[in-house]
C-alpha cells in the first residue's frame, strides 16, 4: 500500500495481488467480499461523519457567557451627582410634566392609533388564513377532479382500444364480405357456361334424334 | 470498391458518440479505397433542425452530401410516442409512427441511396435506431452493412428493429456484449459479423503538469470526461465520491470534463472545467490516478480507450456490461455496482500505486491488440472482402 495519504485515516481491504499478473476478476472477487463485510464498518464511520459536524454545526445553540456580577444600579460617584441633580430638579418636575403634556398626548394617540392597526392586522391575518384554507379546500377538490379526469381519461383510452379491435373486425368481415363476393361471382360465371353447355348439349340431342328419325326414313324406304 | 458512410450529423463540430466514431472511421477508410459520407443537414440532435446547407461539401478531404430533413422532430410529440411505445400495448405502425419522429426524417437521402446504389459497393449506416438506418437498409439490404452502436436501451426491444437486425449483409459490432445483445434479441447469427469498435487519436505529446498549471488543479485527482448527464451515472457518481470523501477523509479531487445539463455539487474538491480542446482533454487524462465512467449505457466508451492508450486505470460501473466486460477482458480496471463496491475498489485503487500501474499497463497492452487504427482498418476491410462484390 503506496499512498495512504490518497485513502485519508480509513485503510483499503487488505487484498493480495499478484502485480506481474493482475486478474480483475478475482480482485472484483474481493472487493465484493470485502464490501459486503463492511457494513458495520460503513455505519460506524458515518455514525463517526455525522457526529463530528454536528458539534460544529451553525444551527446548534451557541455555549453561554461566563456569569458576571452584574449589577442594575451603578455605584460611585456617578450615582451621587445622579441623586444631587434630581434633589435640584425636583421643585421643576410640575412644569416639566406640563410641558411634557402635548409629547405625552400624542404618544398616546400614536399608541392607540398602532393598536388599531395591530386590530386590523389581525382581521387582516384571519382573513387571509380563511382563504388560505378555502385555497387548499379548491386545490384539494381541483386535486380530486384531475383524479376523475384521470380515471375517464383511461376510461376513455379503454374505449380506445375497445374500437381499435372493433376497427380490426370489420377489416376482417370487410375482407370476408369481399371473398365472398368474389366467390360468388365466379360461381355464377361457372353456372352461366354450364347452363350454356346444357343448351348445346341439348342442341346436339335434338340434332342427333333429327338425323334418327331421317335415317330411319331412308332405311324405311 | 467505393464505399458510402451513412450517418445522422455529420461534421468537424461534434464532438462526440457515433458521429465521431463514424468520422474517424470514415477519414481512416479513406486511406484505402473512395468513401463518401451521406448525411442530414441536422447539428442539434434534439430537434434536427436543418443547419448545414443542403448539398456537398469536402471535410478533411471527403466528399460530405448532406440531405435536408423534411421536418423537424417535437420533442414533446416524440415523448407522448415513445411513452406509448414502451408503456402500452402497440401495432407495428405504432413504432414506425415513433421512428418517423425519433428522425432525423430525410426522405431525400433515402430517395438518394435507393437511386444511387449502383454507384457504390457498400453501405455502413451507423446508429440502427435512427430513421437513416432503418429506411436506408430497407432499400438497400443487399449492399448495406450496419454499425449498431446498440446499449441497453428500451427501444432496442421493438419489433421493427428485431427484423431489422435480420435484414443487413453485415454487422460491425462495438463489443462482445453488443453482439450478444443484439443476436439474443433477433436469433441474427445467420448476419455475419465482427467486433471492431473504434481507434482512438492519441496525441503524440502529452503533459500532466501543462494540465495542472494551465487550470490550477494540484494534488491527486479522479477524472471524468464525457457529458454530464443523468444517463451517464452523474449523480451517482457526485453522491458516491463526496460520500466516500467523508468517510475516508481522502484527499482526492475530481475533476469534471465535458458539458453538462446537471447541477455540479459545490464542494471545493470538485472541479469543473467544462468543454476543453483534445490536447487539454489528454493533458489531464494522463494526470488523472484513475478515470470514473460511472455510466450505464455505452456501447464502447471511446473515453476509457483513452484512458487505456494512454495507460490510466479505469473504475467503471458494472451496471455497464460493456464496460464490466471490457474490464475483465483488458484486465486494466476495476468496477463496482454499489457505493459499498465503490469505495473498496477506489480504496484499494488509491493506496496503490503499483496496482494502479499495472492495471495501466494491462488497458495499453489491450488497446494496442485490439484498438490501434491498423487493427481497426483492417478489420473493416476484412468484412468487405469476406462478402465480396455485389455490384
Amino acid at each position: 500500500m503506496d499512498s495512504p495519504k490518497l485513502i485519508g485515516a480509513t485503510q483499503a481491504a487488505s487484498v493480495e495481488i499478484d502485480y506481474d499478473r493482475v486478474n480483475v476478476a478475482e480482485i472484483m472477487t474481493r472487493i465484493q467480499k470485502a464490501a459486503a463485510e463492511a457494513p458495520a464498518e460503513i455505519s460506524a464511520a458515518n455514525e463517526r461523519g455525522e457526529a463530528a459536524p454536528a458539534s460544529a454545526s451553525p444551527r446548534t445553540a451557541p455555549p453561554a457567557p461566563p456569569p458576571t456580577d452584574w449589577n442594575p444600579e451603578p455605584q460611585g460617584a456617578k450615582q451621587t451627582i445622579k441623586k444631587i441633580l434630581r434633589k435640584l430638579m425636583r421643585p421643576f418636575f410640575p412644569v416639566i410634566r406640563l410641558l411634557a403634556l402635548p409629547i405625552h398626548e400624542e404618544l398616546r394617540a400614536t399608541i392607540k392609533s398602532l393598536h388599531e392597526t395591530n386590530v386590523r392586522l389581525d382581521n387582516l391575518y384571519r382573513l387571509l388564513q380563511m382563504q388560505a384554507v378555502e385555497f387548499d379546500r379548491k386545490i384539494d377538490l381541483a386535486g380530486e377532479r384531475m383524479d376523475q379526469g384521470d380515471l375517464r381519461l383511461d376510461h376513455l383510452e379503454g374505449r380506445l382500444k375497445d374500437l381499435d379491435k372493433s376497427m380490426e373486425y370489420i377489416r376482417l368481415l370487410h375482407n370476408l364480405d369481399h371473398n365472398l363476393v368474389l366467390e360468388l361471382t365466379k360461381l355464377k360465371v361457372e353456372a352461366d357456361t354450364l347452363k350454356s353447355k346444357v343448351r348445346i348439349l341439348e342442341k346436339d340431342v335434338e340434332l342427333t334424334q333429327k338425323r334418327e328419325r331421317a335415317l330411319e326414313e331412308q332405311a324405311l324406304k | 470498391m467505393t464505399i458510402a458512410f451513412v450517418v445522422q450529423r455529420y461534421g468537424l463540430e461534434i464532438n462526440g458518440g457515433a458521429e465521431l466514431h463514424c468520422r474517424w472511421v470514415a477519414e481512416h477508410m479513406r486511406t484505402h479505397m473512395p468513401v463518401e459520407v451521406l448525411t442530414s443537414c441536422a447539428y442539434d440532435y434534439i430537434t434536427w433542425r436543418n443547419h448545414y446547407p443542403e448539398g456537398e461539401e469536402l471535410i478533411n478531404g471527403i466528399r460530405v452530401r448532406r440531405f435536408p430533413v423534411s421536418r423537424p422532430r417535437s420533442p414533446e410529440k416524440f415523448g407522448r410516442l415513445q411513452n406509448r411505445i414502451l408503456e402500452h400495448e402497440h401495432r407495428e405502425q405504432d413504432e414506425l409512427a415513433w421512428l418517423e419522429e425519433e428522425g432525423p426524417t430525410s426522405p431525400k437521402l433515402i430517395h438518394f441511396i435507393r437511386k444511387n446504389q449502383a454507384a457504390y459497393d457498400y453501405f455502413i449506416f451507423f446508429s440502427y435506431r435512427y430513421y437513416h438506418s432503418y429506411w436506408g437498409i430497407h432499400a438497400v439490404p443487399a449492399k448495406s452493412i450496419l454499425v449498431p452502436t446498440a446499449e441497453h436501451d428500451p427501444v432496442i426491444h421493438l419489433k421493427i428493429f428485431r427484423d431489422l437486425f435480420r435484414m443487413p449483409r453485415a454487422f460491425v459490432y462495438n463489443s462482445e456484449e453488443e453482439r450478444v445483445m443484439i443476436q439474443s434479441l433477433s436469433r441474427n447469427e445467420h448476419v455475419p459479423g465482427l467486433v471492431v469498435g473504434v481507434g482512438t487519436e492519441v496525441p503524440s505529446s502529452y503533459a500532466a503538469d501543462r494540465f495542472r498549471q494551465k487550470h490550477g488543479v494540484d494534488g491527486p485527482y479522479l477524472i471524468y470526461i464525457g457529458r454530464i448527464d443523468q444517463n451517464k451515472g452523474c449523480p451517482h457518481l457526485f453522491e458516491h465520491f463526496l460520500r466516500f470523501k467523508r468517510e475516508t477523509g481522502s484527499a482526492v479531487k475530481l475533476v469534471l470534463i465535458g458539458s453538462t445539463v446537471l447541477k455540479i455539487p459545490a464542494h471545493p474538491d470538485v472541479r469543473y472545467l467544462g468543454f476543453l480542446s483534445e490536447e487539454d482533454k489528454f493533458d489531464a487524462l494522463s494526470g488523472a490516478e484513475v478515470l470514473v465512467m460511472p455510466s450505464f449505457y455505452e456501447s464502447l466508451s471511446m473515453v476509457t480507450l483513452e484512458a487505456w492508450a494512454l495507460g490510466r486505470p479505469v473504475l467503471a460501473n458494472a451496471k455497464c456490461e460493456v464496460l464490466k466486460g471490457q474490464c475483465l477482458r483488458s484486465n486494466g480496471g476495476l468496477y463496482y455496482e454499489n457505493y459499498a463496491e465503490f469505495k473498496e475498489a477506489l480504496r484499494l485503487l488509491l493506496s496503490s500505486d503499483r496496482l494502479r500501474a499495472a492495471l495501466g499497463d494491462n488497458g495499453r497492452a489491450y488497446y494496442n491488440a485490439n484498438y490501434t487504427w491498423d487493427i481497426v482498418e483492417h478489420k473493416y476491410l476484412k468484412i468487405m472482402n469476406d462478402l465480396g462484390a455485389v455490384r
